[in-house]
């Protein structure tokens, strides 16, 4: 009886299909159907994690690391085709999808539709095809494309106006238009696809200005299995927003969450007390920008009773452009009992020491936080516009008790610290180091904010008489090489590894110069926070800050 | 014999198995022979495993022929893999589920295995194969599936149809398509 290879059992050739090399087995499935459809199989493809890339300029980049890692696919340029046909093959086994994308593009944003199209359309490999209009029936899981999609999340390189801010230029109107579509394909996705595990809205404000109808949407079929829930957003201008009315009952059927982030605005008692009622929650991420004056503030009794709990709770704290009421900061967050892991502070401008200057709010965190504080990051812009002679905030180095030294003697725990945009004199960062010795993991301060004022390094070395009238300048990266090297080893040796400061180069856009692109700053810092699910998420939070 | 009857649910001790294998059980190919093969033996094939546990007594199972009644097992098929079963049945257990894949590529197959295998005619290698599938001995498919993959390796896709007598059942454009997928699914920088 003559059998041809063609009429082996699937199984046989998936066997032989998974002694071969990945090249091997490619070329091997391009013989005939079977083969090929034997290799888009979930065995082949071990790593379920698929991150897509469609900005319009990066994209390969960061295609070509992650496909690489993941799947060691490696696409040339202009790949888009090829891209979406073989995520059309893969994603109905694919468990973990994060898609990055332009939102102020027309054309990334018409990928991002596409791609959500293929996970919403039904499995091309199956023999029955479904009409299209969405018609629900018992089995239509089995053919959907997204039935083992279990983490979905949006990674904006950007961020985008809310659609109340949109202008009526050709442009606007357009990306307003996709925003509508993307909005609708994904409540149609939320509804469709499998019990999710983690879903990220990339804190777009367009997407998240109807939180509470994906929030509907997702208790249908969600409530039990969502584990991670990311509704903070970043504001393009954190003055002047909408703010959006969330209903804190919608958050009530989700009986397993365990991470979700949410902006200050529309977190308030009652919803403290809703999470401290499911004491499932470990990590509570906070994004705070301005504060609407009707905001009616939280009691501390709430974080109290929220704290007392869930003990494992983890607060992340984002303070981005903070700056009308740091009163309300106080009493609402910092002064309680909120279990504090993880504070930023981005361009929260206070200057003086005043009881509203940053000092305070450090002060705060080190005396009431030191025992559970993980990382501390405080970004800042230097002062002036032309390059190089542009001057950190001094608010630090003008106190004689330096903040940041007390918040490195008090936190035990202390695994990351980063300090951009504020002076800091070079002892007291010796001080900051030692302290903490090696236990500090992470630690980025810029070359240009090390102060030499009352250095006794830089007196040793005679800096002062020879330097110091005639340069007027007393920051680190003005000094003579010699200096530089003894000061940067003598902050390093504690730490125990090598260790430089932050060039001039290295410092994000915003902090050296333009304003527009100040979001980007933190924008992919809080993103990560909402990339990454479950255990791990502490660990890498508080390695990775700021780069 | 009745003494064996109350072991037969598979016990790992080696003196038990090796008894047991001395009873011959009957099997029956789709073409209508009737083979012996030791109960131990046959019963690394899953699919003779059920049925021994659920008929339950040595009784039936000395004197009915176990029927099996997929095409590819032929009487030659059946023989090979009753020679098969006869020479592995005393194998220490591999636990397939949970071996790394790397390492199960990389492992070769032992000599006499390799001499097994090779066999010139390839309709009898693709009948054993999938008489294997089909009788469920994943030791005998693996074996099957590595001698085939050590002919693929290395190979362009039309040697590998040729070698195989795999028809192309694509179009020419399906083809150039799955071509520049491949290209671009493992492109160099």
């Amino acid at each position: 009886m003559a059998f041809a290879v063609n009429y082996l059992p699937s199984i046989v050739v998936l066997n032989i299909l998974r002694y071969l090399s990945p090249e091997d087995r490619l070329r091997a499935s391009a013989t005939c159907r079977t083969w090929r459809h034997c290799v888009f199989t979930r065995t082949h493809w071990p790593h379920k994690r698929f991150a897509v890339d469609v900005t319009d300029k990066r994209w390969t980049a960061v295609a070509r690391h992650e496909l690489r890692r993941n799947n060691r696919c490696n696409p040339t340029l202009d790949s888009t085709p090829a891209l979406k046909c073989f995520l059309s093959k893969c994603c109905r086994f694919l468990e973990e999808l994060v898609i990055t994308f332009d939102p102020n593009s027309t054309a990334s944003l018409r990928h991002l539709l596409d791609v959500i199209d293929i996970l919403l359309s039904n499995d091309t490999n199956c023999n029955q095809n479904l009409s299209t209009d969405g018609s629900v029936d018992d089995n239509q899981w089995l053919r959907s494309n997204s039935r083992r999609l279990r983490r979905l999340t949006l990674n904006p390189i950007n961020v985008t106006k809310s659609l109340e801010e949109f202008g009526s230029n050709e442009n606007d109107a357009h990306i307003y238009q996709l925003f509508q579509q993307l909005v609708q394909r994904l409540d149609q996705l939320v509804d469709k696809c499998e019990p999710l595990e983690h879903i990220s809205f990339g804190c777009l404000q367009p997407v998240l200005n109807h939180s509470n109808r994906f929030l509907q949407t997702l208790a249908k079929r969600h409530s039990l299995s969502l584990k991670c829930l990311h509704l903070s957003s970043v504001k393009t201008d954190p003055d002047n927003y909408p703010v959006l009315d969330l209903s804190v009952h919608l958050l009530e059927p989700f009986a397993s969450l365990r991470v979700l982030s949410i902006d200050f605005d529309v977190l308030n008692d009652q919803m403290l007390r809703l999470m401290a009622r499911k004491a499932t929650i470990d990590t509570f991420v906070v994004n705070v920008h301005g504060i609407d004056e009707q905001h009616e503030g939280l009691s501390a009794s709430s974080w109290s009773v929220l704290a007392k709990s869930n003990p494992n709770l983890k607060v992340t704290l984002n303070l981005i452009h903070t700056e009308d009421s740091i009163a309300v900061l106080r009493d609402s967050l910092l002064d309680t009992d909120m279990p504090l892991a993880h504070f930023r502070a981005y361009f929260v401008y206070t200057f003086g020491p005043s009881d509203d200057s940053i000092c305070h709010l450090v002060n705060l965190v080190a005396n009431r936080h030191s025992k559970t504080l993980l990382s501390v990051t405080l970004v800042n812009a230097l002062k002036g516009t032309k390059t190089r002679h542009q001057r950190p905030n001094p608010v630090f180095a003008e106190l004689r008790e330096n903040p940041l030294v007390m918040l490195a003697w008090r936190s035990r725990q202390l695994q990351s610290l980063t300090i951009i945009g504020y002076e800091v004199c070079d002892s007291d960062l010796i001080a900051i180091t030692r302290l903490r010795g090696s236990s500090l993991r992470h630690f980025s301060f810029p070359l240009c904010c090390i102060s030499l004022l009352h250095s006794p390094i830089a007196e040793d070395e005679g800096y002062y008489d020879d330097y110091f009238d005639r340069r007027m300048t007393y920051f680190l990266d003005g000094a003579p090489q010699h200096i530089q090297t003894k000061v940067i080893e003598d902050i390093a040796q504690p730490l125990d590894r090598r260790w430089t400061p932050l060039t001039y180069e290295q410092l994000p856009n915003a902090v050296t110069n333009s304003v527009n692109s100040m979001q980007t700053t933190y924008l992919s810092t809080i993103l990560r926070d909402q990339t990454i699910c479950g255990e791990s998420h502490h660990k890498i939070n508080a390695t990775t800050d700021t780069n | 014999m009745a003494d064996n009857a109350d072991h037969i649910d598979g016990d790992d001790n080696e003196d038990v198995r090796a008894q047991q294998n001395l009873i011959k059980i009957k099997l029956k190919s789709s073409e209508g022979g009737i083979y012996e093969c030791g109960l131990t033996a046959a019963k690394m094939s899953d699919l003779v495993k059920n049925m021994v546990e659920s008929l339950g007594t040595d009784a039936v199972v000395t004197t009915e022929p176990i029927i099996l009644g997929n095409e590819a097992v032929t009487d030659a098929a059946l023989k090979k893999i009753i020679e098969w079963v006869e020479f592995h049945w005393d194998d220490p257990p591999v636990d397939h589920d949970f071996e790394d894949e790397k390492d199960r590529r990389n492992e070769e197959l032992s000599h006499w295995d390799k001499q097994f295998i090779d066999v010139d005619d390839q309709a009898l290698l693709f009948d054993v194969i999938a008489a294997a599938n089909y009788m469920d001995i994943k030791g005998l498919v693996e074996v099957g599936a590595k001698h085939i993959c050590s002919k693929i390796r290395g190979k362009s896709c039309q040697e590998v149809r040729e070698m195989l007598k795999i028809t192309n059942d694509f179009t020419a454009e399906e083809e150039d398509a799955i071509h520049k997928e491949n290209a671009w699914i493992y492109a160099k920088d």
